[in-house]
Parts: structure tokens; C-alpha cells; sequence
């Protein structure tokens, strides 16, 4: 990795961790000061990103929301109030499902907007009205080692972007890859040894749209015959080359298929046991969360701790 | 071939303000929104090395992660429920008796 290029993505890691942990509840008033470190370090690290890797489209799109996710985020866990801190988070979830049907995976982010952004985050609310407290409590106005949490998190985050971004440049071309064999990085390997379904044994003929996503039909071996995985080298896979197929992004939604067909298609026949698996787990959830509600909690005989002196009067910033 | 380092990264980077969040917060409704901001890093990361093996086998994991997100905060919501009515404050340090 070029010298410049750690030096900058460790230097915005570390503005971003040094913004975040001024954000933090009682670690000091430095709000402004957090604001205008945090979020161009994080919108720099966006930046950053998208320069240092190859993008087929959407570029502007994950600077964009990309942004926007990592400030929310940094809102959420530095509010000092839970129902904007909730607020904040459906704000991530709107960029997560934003950056999902940038990469084509429509279905997943209405998913998520539904059940994340319209059940969860609606308990959420629901359970801090609840559960509020009057005024800004004690444990909202001080986080407990700000210092060593920002650390773990940063430091974790800087050796794992530096090793991530530290790969050969010349295998991000977007011209395919005719030498795989040589490339000892982690994502080639990992492609080869997953081909997808259709493509590894079609053989000379291109394969259709329906094809190139959800795979051949099972064949005389039977349904549960994985022919990507069973018979055939990994060397084999290796001499293929990967545009002459017709592996473009825009096979995962082909002009005949949209992605929640082909994802209706994949989950109703080969994770069908997992589907019904969930619908299980959701019913033992939903007699188990019966259960608890029902169950009559005494109030211990606990005294809660006197507030502290000059806490009745002291107003807190909304941001 | 998508280049999913870029998305990589930035789920890494949500799993990591989520885990500084959860670390530091004392609100125990605040801590659960930490580990909701945990599972968003885990889904961008899911779809997008997805789309490196160019199938939809990250997005159906994605989907089941999110029946399970759902369910956790479901039932861990209605215990946050239950520890409130017990103590009437949301504080997490009160329930620090095995603390060393």
C-alpha cells in the first residue's frame, strides 16, 4: 500500500475516532468541535473508498449514502437522547436500503425498510415512551470509558480497512481477469472457488438470464448435486475467463427478471427448510414475548440513587 | 467482478460505531440500538460479498438475518420492559451485581 494512502486513511480513522469520542455524553462540550472532526472524516473516509476501489456504477451513490449512514450512525450511539438516537437509526436504515438497490438488491432493501424502519424502530419508540425518563437521566449524560470504546472500535476498523484496501492494484481492473492464477489475493481465490451455479458447467454455451442467476436445473445426479463444488478443479475454474461469460453486474437482475423474483425463486426451492425454519423461530418468538409480557414484575425494593446536585435545573442541547 | 472492499469497509465501519456505541452507552435502549447498528454492518457486508460470488445466496442470508434481528428485538425489547419495571430506570450500571 502506498505510503500516502495509509497515512490519509489512518489520519481520517483517527479524526473520525477523535470526533466520535468528543461526541460521546460527558466526555466534554465539545460538540461543535466533534461535529466538524467527525463528519468530514467520515465523509473524507467515503471518498476515500471510493477512489481507492473500481466501482461499474453507483459511485456517487456510495459517497453519498455511504456519508450519510456513517453520521447517523455516529448520532446514534452519541445522542444523549434515546428517541433521536431511534430517529438517527431509522435514518441509517434508509441509507443501508439505499445502497442495497444501488447494488441491485431491491427486494432486501424494501425488506428492510419494512420490517427495520416500520416494526422494529416503531417498538423501539414505543418501548422508550415507555420506559423515559423525565428530563435527561444520569445515564444518558455520561458514557462509561468513552476512551477505551472508541479505541477498540477505530483501532479494529483501521487494521482491518488497511488490510482490505492493501491488495494488487492491477487486479482491479475491470477488464476481467485472464491471469487468475497468479493473483494470491483473497477475493480472487474466494471467486474461484465459488463459481456460481449456471456458469461453471455451461460449458461453451452463454447461459440465459434465468440461468446466470439461479443455476441449471438439477440434473440425472439428482437435485441435490452440486456440480460447482463436486468433480471439478478449482484450476479448471481458474482458466476461465470471466467477461467472455457475460458476468456483468446487471446479471444478478436480468432484463427478464427482477430480484425479487429470482430471490422468491431461490428461497421457495433450495432454502425452503430455512424458510420454514424462520417461521418457527418467529412463532416461538412471538409465544415467548407473550409470555413475558404477561408475567407480573414487583418493583424491587431498590432506591434509586439521589440525582445530582444542580441536575433538576440543567438543560441539554438538543444536538 | 464487483470490487466489494468499498462495501466491506463500510460495514466494518458500522459494525465497529456500533460496538463502540454498545461499549459505551449505559441507556440499555441505547445499547440495543448499537446491536441494530451491528446487524446493519453485517447486512451491507452480507450483499455485497454476495455480489462477488454473483448469486443470491448473501441477499437470502440477508433476509434471514433480518427475521432474526426482528425477533431479537422483539424479545429483548420486552426484557428491557421487565428490567425497567423492576428498578424504574433504564440504567444499565444497576445491574452490576457481579461486577468485580
Amino acid at each position: 500500500m502506498t505510503g500516502s494512502f495509509a497515512l490519509i486513511l489512518y489520519a481520517l480513522f483517527a479524526l473520525g475516532g477523535a470526533g466520535v469520542y468528543l461526541a460521546l455524553p460527558g466526555t466534554r462540550s465539545l460538540k461543535t468541535a466533534a461535529a466538524l472532526l467527525a463528519l468530514p472524516a467520515l465523509a473524507g473516509l467515503m471518498v476515500l473508498l471510493a477512489t481507492r476501489v473500481v466501482f461499474e456504477s453507483g459511485l456517487a451513490y456510495f459517497i453519498i449514502f455511504g456519508s450519510i449512514a456513517l453520521v447517523a450512525t455516529a448520532r446514534v450511539i452519541t445522542h444523549e437522547k434515546p428517541v433521536y438516537s431511534a430517529v438517527y437509526f431509522v435514518l441509517v436504515v434508509l441509507a443501508i436500503a439505499f445502497l442495497l438497490v444501488v447494488q441491485q438488491a431491491e427486494f432486501l432493501a424494501v425488506a428492510l425498510v419494512v420490517v427495520y424502519a416500520g416494526a422494529i424502530l416503531v417498538t423501539y419508540v414505543f418501548v422508550i415512551m415507555l420506559a423515559q425518563q423525565s428530563g435527561a437521566p444520569a445515564y444518558d449524560r455520561r458514557a462509561r470509558e468513552p476512551l477505551f470504546a472508541v479505541l477498540l472500535g477505530f483501532l479494529t476498523m483501521a487494521t482491518v480497512a488497511g488490510r482490505v484496501t492493501d491488495l494488487p492494484r492491477e487486479r482491479a481492473s475491470p477488464g476481467g481477469r485472464t491471469d487468475v492464477a497468479r493473483d494470491f489475493s483473497p477475493w480472487t481465490q474466494a471467486s474461484q472457488l465459488s463459481s456460481p451455479g449456471g456458469r461453471a458447467n455451461a460449458g461453451v454455451r452463454p447461459p440465459s438470464g434465468r440461468e446466470q442467476e439461479y443455476g441449471r436445473p438439477p440434473g440425472p445426479e439428482g437435485p441435490g448435486y452440486d456440480r460447482a463444488t463436486s468433480g471439478r478443479s478449482t484450476h479448471a475454474v481458474a482458466q476461465r475467463d470471466f467477461t467472455a461469460s457475460g458476468a456483468q453486474p446487471d446479471s444478478l437482475a436480468s432484463a427478464d427478471m427482477g430480484n425479487t423474483v429470482m430471490v422468491g425463486r431461490v428461497m421457495l426451492t433450495r432454502y425452503v427448510i430455512a424458510l420454514e425454519i424462520a417461521g418457527v423461530l418467529l412463532l416461538v418468538a412471538m409465544i415467548g414475548a407473550i409470555a413475558m409480557a404477561r408475567k407480573r414484575v414487583p418493583a424491587d425494593e431498590y432506591v434509586p440513587p439521589a440525582p445530582e446536585p444542580g441536575a433538576a435545573g440543567r438543560t441539554v442541547a438538543p444536538f | 467482478m464487483p470490487e466489494p472492499s468499498a462495501y466491506v469497509i463500510l460495514g466494518a465501519l458500522l459494525f465497529a460505531m456500533g460496538l463502540v456505541g454498545f461499549l459505551s452507552r449505559r441507556n440499555l435502549i441505547v445499547m440495543f440500538l448499537s446491536t441494530e447498528v451491528m446487524f446493519q454492518g453485517v447486512l451491507v457486508n452480507l450483499v455485497a460479498l454476495g455480489r462477488l460470488h454473483e448469486n443470491l445466496d448473501g441477499q437470502i442470508f440477508a433476509l434471514f438475518l433480518l427475521v432474526i434481528a426482528a425477533v431479537e428485538a422483539g424479545l429483548g425489547l420486552g426484557l428491557v420492559v421487565l428490567l425497567y419495571r423492576r428498578r424504574e430506570t433504564l440504567d444499565a450500571d444497576v445491574w452490576s451485581n457481579m461486577k468485580g
